[in-house]
């Protein structure tokens, strides 16, 4: 098995690598190619790489466990963010994508500063990014890091591998080797996530004695009774949907994400194949994550208790009763689905460092120091958040699930900055406005700790809702105001 | 400049779409629906997409720069 997870991954590695280099032709010279691509991306590696930077290892593993232990409630959730992502990217999307190629904005920090004339809230969400994610993507290395454990091979090594691997892809050629190889990552995602739902159908359920029909209906009645149900709390499921409702507008790497189509018809292009692979995506790995659950009832009942406490193993542990071929695909599929997310994370976050961190205050500012600076801070993410994840700091996982609510008011400053442009009369508002949905989230986190501030009650509601209701309050007054 | 057909009508019918997708979270609805057919969770969130994918892909269609 080890040995097939090795070769699958150099063939994987060395395939995306060319990709990565052969995307060198089409990049021109300057920080706005190396970061927004000039703002001329096709539709199909816009889509492409917007599909593989949101759906990160979470996908195969988190939502496969989610749905697993706690059943179909594990879809609504899922499907709830795709239907918002899409009405954003319908609705605001185009408007960002305009406004991008006309300010010429590179970073999503710098466009928040553009709409409220001022370069100290651009600093200010900069610095908000980097604190949010860096945590993220030190639980997206120790993923892969505990992946590369699972198989025999030392934890370190995966951690390695995923800082070397983030860093080359993007070194190659910025935006375009990442956008090129999400391109293919994002392929061998779903394509594996596909064959291995054909392979579990056409074999190990007719192995275990069982078909579809008998799986699905056998998850009406399991140890946790019938699944099939809504087995959430209210609070359990409005906590953890808000914040991906707002994803779209609040995390850096996918607003940066609306800058790149080429023209309307590649932006067209891109919220058309995005919405199908959301959807195809999301169906497959809940569809996994239910099957799983009556294969390992019937095959496995010495594990059903065990996977259900420890959800993150559910996907780790079925795949190594599989073919080892398809098992070392499907393992290198994660590991692609995790480099996807932290090479456009990491980018994003280095590019707002650059441009409302260096370029905003240095006199002596230029491309090529920008693009330096760039280089700097990614090597600095990238070793910050290696380290992180060799110390294998317990609470660091919990804390990452906590990064896209701490960045909810961004989610109200955006909407109310980019069609009503209050520029430096909306300042005060606008930094009320973070202040107030940051004070809520760090109360919750301090009150609950991070694994409870997003699901638990927090004054009779889960803490994410009050954080958007707070941090909309001086946007609306703002509004009421200026009538 | 960005022309959108319908952009309202649009934003807010994709924002009554998300809340439908709340429904099943009051616990005497989601039991109702379940007591019914087994499968309706699964396939009432299924069609809310399916819905919102189709009117995302008009919308877009209607997006005019």
């Amino acid at each position: 098995m080890m040995e097939l997870f090795i070769i699958t991954l150099i063939v994987f590695f060395s395939t995306s690598s060319l990709i990565a280099f052969a995307s060198r032709k089409l990049m021109g010279k300057g920080f706005t190619e190396f970061t927004v691509a000039g703002y001329r991306l096709g539709g199909f590696l816009s889509a492409m790489t917007y599909a593989a930077t949101t759906y990160s290892a979470f996908m195969m593993v988190g939502l496969v466990g989610l749905s697993f232990a706690t059943g179909v409630a594990a879809l609504g959730f899922e499907l709830v963010y795709l239907v918002a992502t899409i009405g954003i990217l319908v609705s605001v999307g185009p408007t960002i994508w305009m406004k991008a190629r006309s300010r010429r904005w590179v970073s999503p920090s710098e466009m928040l500063g553009d709409l409220y004339g001022s370069k100290a809230l651009a600093s200010a969400i900069a610095i908000l990014y980097l604190l949010a994610l860096t945590p993220y993507l030190a639980a997206q290395f120790k993923g892969v890091g505990e992946i590369f454990q699972a198989l025999g091979i030392d934890y370190t090594v995966g951690v390695t591998f995923m800082a070397i691997t983030t860093f080359l892809w993007i070194a190659i050629a910025g935006i375009w080797s990442v956008a090129t190889s999400d391109a293919f990552q994002g392929l061998w995602m779903i394509v594996t996530s596909i064959v291995l739902v054909t392979w579990i159908v056409m074999v190990m359920l007719p192995d275990s004695g069982l078909d579809v029909s008998r799986a699905l209906v056998m998850l009406t009645n399991t140890s946790n009774g019938n699944i099939l149900g809504f087995r959430w709390t209210i609070n359990m499921f409005l906590g953890l949907s808000i914040p991906w409702i707002f994803f779209a507008l609040t995390n850096p790497q996918v607003v940066q994400r609306l800058y790149i189509p080429r023209d309307i018809k590649a932006y067209r292009r891109m919220v058309r194949y995005f919405s199908i692979y959301g959807f195809i995506y999301t169906i497959v790995c809940v569809f996994l994550g239910l099957v799983f659950r009556s294969y390992v009832a019937i095959s496995l009942p010495h594990l059903e208790k065990i996977l259900i406490s420890s959800r993150d193993s559910v996907t780790p542990t079925v795949l190594l009763y599989t073919h080892p071929i398809l098992a070392s695909t499907v393992f290198v599929g994660i590991v692609a689905a995790a480099i996807s997310t932290s090479n456009s994370i990491v980018l994003s976050v280095a590019s707002c460092i650059a441009k409302d961190l260096y370029t905003a205050y240095s006199k002596k500012a230029s491309e090529s120091r920008a693009i330096l600076v760039t280089y700097i801070s990614i090597v600095l993410m990238i070793a910050i958040a290696s380290v992180i994840a060799i110390q294998r700091i317990a609470y660091i996982v919990e804390l990452s699930v906590t990064s896209s609510a701490i960045l909810i008011p961004i989610a109200p400053i955006t909407l109310i900055g980019l069609y009503r442009e209050p520029k430096r009369r909306g300042l005060l508002y606008a930094v009320s406005s973070l202040a107030i949905g940051l004070t809520i989230m760090v109360i919750a986190i301090i009150q609950l700790g991070p694994s409870r501030a997003l699901t638990a009650p927090f004054i009779g509601a889960p803490a994410p809702l009050w954080c958007l209701i707070a941090s909309s309050i001086p946007l609306l007054i703002m509004l009421l105001k200026n009538r | 400049m960005i022309k959108i057909k319908n952009l309202k009508r649009y934003a807010l019918t994709f924002v009554f779409l998300t809340i439908l997708f709340f429904i099943p979270s009051i616990p005497s609805i989601s039991e109702i629906m379940v007591s019914m057919w087994s499968f309706s969770l699964f396939v009432y969130w299924i069609l809310l997409t399916i819905i919102a994918i189709a009117l995302g892909l008009k919308a877009i269609e209607g997006c005019e720069s």
